[in-house]
């Protein structure tokens, strides 16, 4: 059994037992995984899967159903069960049909086959590549470690004939080191994601998570306050970016009136040195593919431009509210496509790209007077309606006179994110992907950037 | 619930029910007066004013306790962590760790709790694990492999998401104990600080003993009265010295339910929570 070909059928079936239209969603993907506990592979883990989503629609009611495939009878179950949700479930007054325009081809990328075909024996030896490098460093060690791949392929099918396909790898890690002795100890975590497992330098990558680890352990608890300038590293300022503009640009938002960026195309909402796009045609990217999760064809668009906002981006339902062309609904996460069948489509970025400067890491904290460069936070969580924020600091490290000086803790970063892009002092040249949890749709290529407006607040 | 007289204030609250019970729970709710009780609260946020920053008192609420319980010595205290030494509180069996007002449990037992469980993943019963005994730490909580390595009893903390994921010792409903206040006489007896409402989510770190709680919303407290309405603040500081800090807890307590994960992924059904305490934290907010 072909799981994926039995999408059509379950249109089909759907339009048969009384639906006015129908889309069905089949996905089956690979997944192996390696995790290290104190240095050592604790499990290995090599297991597929194949799920399927069914959407029925009559006028203006819609349901939802979801089943892992193992057999064919698994589709009926899922056709019945979205049937029968159209009798119970309320009118959308919103809902305009499915989509009729398919998203043909591949973006280059998207796909890695050595990716696809490394068994777990293979990651095993990745793992060990960055144990060994982390290790190297004194009194260091792994408490714990995380390796996946994982090989998918997802089919579309809809009512208006539309057929889209997509294929594609994800590489996750999620990385720890700690160092010390005599309970006294330090930790670093860093994750990494990529299409393709070759693109990931996992010595390098213990290297640095063992100098996080190193520098946590060496930090102080941080006193008083600090205005200026912080830097932030692009792994959790990505997390931010999904978090805030992710939702300010996105179509849902906009419509119900939750964006703060609602009614503000044209107006400036970031520094003059500021251009977001979000770009499904991305090749490599993490989010990459020519149809979105509904079937759409995906198109690159410029959401911030020098500044200023020029377009949101939807799904289908959203587009037709909104006025913008479909092309953003998503299920499947970036860091794992485990779980994507289980739920309908949403209005969601793809990979949510902010435009690289020329500057160096090192040239932007040369620039800096007096103010502090934060690696990692311990949640990096703003309020998207609001923007404000105050997240603790993990691995931070105060900036005088262009100069790193001494690590600090225990301390809060806090500001206003929607006010500190239009206080952008400076755009890093390097791209970090990145995501904001485990199953949530979407990605963010952010470089270092320097804002200004935020405070670091410690012990009085 | 979200209010909202123009995009640039649009503020979300929130309330909720949970437990291992059915849709009694529902039923049993006046959801027009919880509607307008959750509408009231995002309406009244729209005016609140920007919290105070840096380190003060901070009068917790039976939520915000329950994070500091699960964040700040919760994880800490799963044994997996003090196997991998990985865990602030690997050596500190029998030492303080916080006022003697202090008393803290893991207890999967509870009656009607979200984390509530018969027996874990492993099929050992559920059990209520004293963590800190009137500021005394007692012990660690264990799967069945942790507690073979640490040769400690197993105490029905061995939990798994679902059946494609590993056991890892993971926590039920972690609370504090309550104390001997009432909660306005703690107030009385503040001449400043805060007052926290309601979680929004925490941060464990179990090797350095800090720890990250946002709230949705508090108060300002001057002079023993509790005063405007500020927006949501973050807490951080050293556990210890948080829960040594404690000099008030109420008579009161609650709990919440929840989810947890275990660093990135293995998401769990947990409750967390405890009485109104007075400490010092640092504060901030945007």
């Amino acid at each position: 059994m072909d799981g994926l070909d039995l999408a059509p059928d379950a249109v089909r079936r759907a339009q048969s037992e009384g639906a006015d239209a129908a889309e069905a969603y089949a996905i089956t993907f690979t997944s192996r995984s390696v995790y290290i506990e104190d240095d050592v592979p604790k499990v290995a883990e090599d297991r597929s899967e194949t799920g399927l989503a069914v959407r029925a629609a009559k006028a203006k009611r819609v349901a939802f159903s979801a089943t892992t495939l193992a057999s064919p009878s698994d589709v009926r179950s899922a056709v019945a069960a979205a049937i029968a949700g159209l009798k119970r479930v309320p009118e959308d007054p919103d809902f305009s049909g499915l989509p009729t325009e398919a998203g043909k081809g591949e973006v280059k990328g998207a796909w890695d086959a050595s990716t696809a075909t490394m068994e777990v024996s293979g990651l095993l030896d990745i793992a060990k590549t960055f144990t060994d490098a982390a290790t190297e460093a004194k009194a260091t060690s792994v408490p714990k470690a995380i390796f996946r791949i994982q090989d998918y392929t997802f089919r579309v099918a809809n009512s208006n004939d539309v057929l889209a396909n997509h294929r594609g790898t994800l590489v996750f890690a999620y990385l720890t080191a700690k160092c010390g002795s005599k309970g006294k100890f330090g930790e670093g975590i860093l994750k990494a994601l990529n299409t393709s497992i070759r693109s990931l330098d996992f010595a390098a990558l213990g290297a640095t998570v063992a100098r996080r680890a190193a520098a946590n352990l060496k930090a102080r608890a941080f006193k008083g306050k600090l205005p200026g300038t912080a830097v932030l590293d692009p792994l959790d300022l990505g997390e931010v970016f999904l978090t805030t503009v992710g939702s300010a640009v996105n179509g849902e938002d906009v419509h119900k009136g939750r964006s703060p960026w609602t009614g503000k195309l044209g107006q400036d909402v970031a520094s003059a040195g500021v251009t977001i796009r979000d770009r499904p045609r991305m090749p490599g990217g993490l989010a990459s593919g020519v149809a979105d999760d509904e079937g759409n064809a995906t198109r690159d668009r410029t959401v911030v431009e020098a500044g200023t906002l020029k377009s949101f981006f939807a799904d289908r339902k959203h587009s037709a509210l909104i006025g913008v062309p479909a092309g953003n609904g998503y299920r499947r996460a970036v860091a794992t496509v485990e779980g994507a069948y289980t739920k309908p489509a949403e209005t969601e970025p793809s990979n949510l790209v902010v435009e690289p400067g020329r500057k160096s890491l090192d040239a932007l904290l040369a620039e800096v007077d007096s103010g502090v460069y934060v690696e990692k936070f311990a949640a990096p969580e703003v309020n998207p309606f609001s923007g404000s924020f105050a997240m603790e600091v993990r691995n931070a490290t105060l900036i005088k006179k262009g100069e790193l000086a001494d690590h600090v803790k225990v301390a809060l970063l806090t500001g206003n994110f929607y006010d500190g892009l239009k206080n952008v002092v400076g755009v890093g040249r390097d791209l970090t992907p990145t995501h904001a949890f485990l199953t949530a749709p979407g990605c963010a290529y952010v470089p270092p950037m320097a804002f200004d407006g935020f405070e670091l607040v410690g012990q009085a | 619930m979200r209010a909202r007289p123009s995009p640039e204030k649009a503020i979300a609250a929130y309330d909720f029910r949970d437990g291992t019970v059915g849709w009694e729970l529902v039923k049993a709710l006046d959801l027009a007066d919880f509607g307008r009780g959750v509408a009231n609260e995002a309406v009244e946020m729209l005016s609140a004013a920007k919290p105070p920053a840096g380190l003060m008192n901070v009068v917790t609420d039976p939520g915000v306790s329950g994070l500091l319980a699960h964040e700040v010595m919760g994880h800490a205290s799963e044994g997996d962590e003090i196997v991998k030494k990985r865990s602030f509180l690997t050596d500190q069996v029998g030492k303080n760790v916080g006022s003697a007002l202090v008393s803290m449990y893991d207890d999967g037992t509870y009656p009607g709790a979200h984390g509530s469980i018969p027996f874990d993943a492993e099929g050992t019963p559920a059990h209520k694990t004293p963590v800190i005994d009137r500021g005394t730490y007692r012990g660690f909580l264990h799967s069945l492999e942790t507690s073979g390595v640490l040769k400690a009893r197993p105490t029905g903390n061995g939990r798994a998401q679902d059946f494609g994921r590993r056991v890892w010792v993971r926590m039920t409903n972690t609370y504090f104990g309550p104390g001997r206040d009432k909660k306005d006489a703690m107030i009385e007896e503040t001449k400043s600080g805060v007052l926290t409402r309601k979680w929004i989510s925490g941060m464990e770190d179990p090797v350095g003993g800090s720890f990250q709680a946002v709230t949705l919303s508090g108060f300002g407290i001057q002079k023993g009265e509790v005063g405007e309405r500020v927006r949501g603040m973050t807490l951080t500081g050293n556990a210890l010295s948080i829960l040594k800090s404690v000099d008030r807890v109420s008579k009161e307590i609650a709990l919440d339910g929840g989810s947890c994960g275990k660093g990135e992924e293995d998401y769990v059904p947990v409750a967390a929570g405890g009485p109104y305490m007075r400490c010092k934290i640092v504060v901030g907010g945007g």
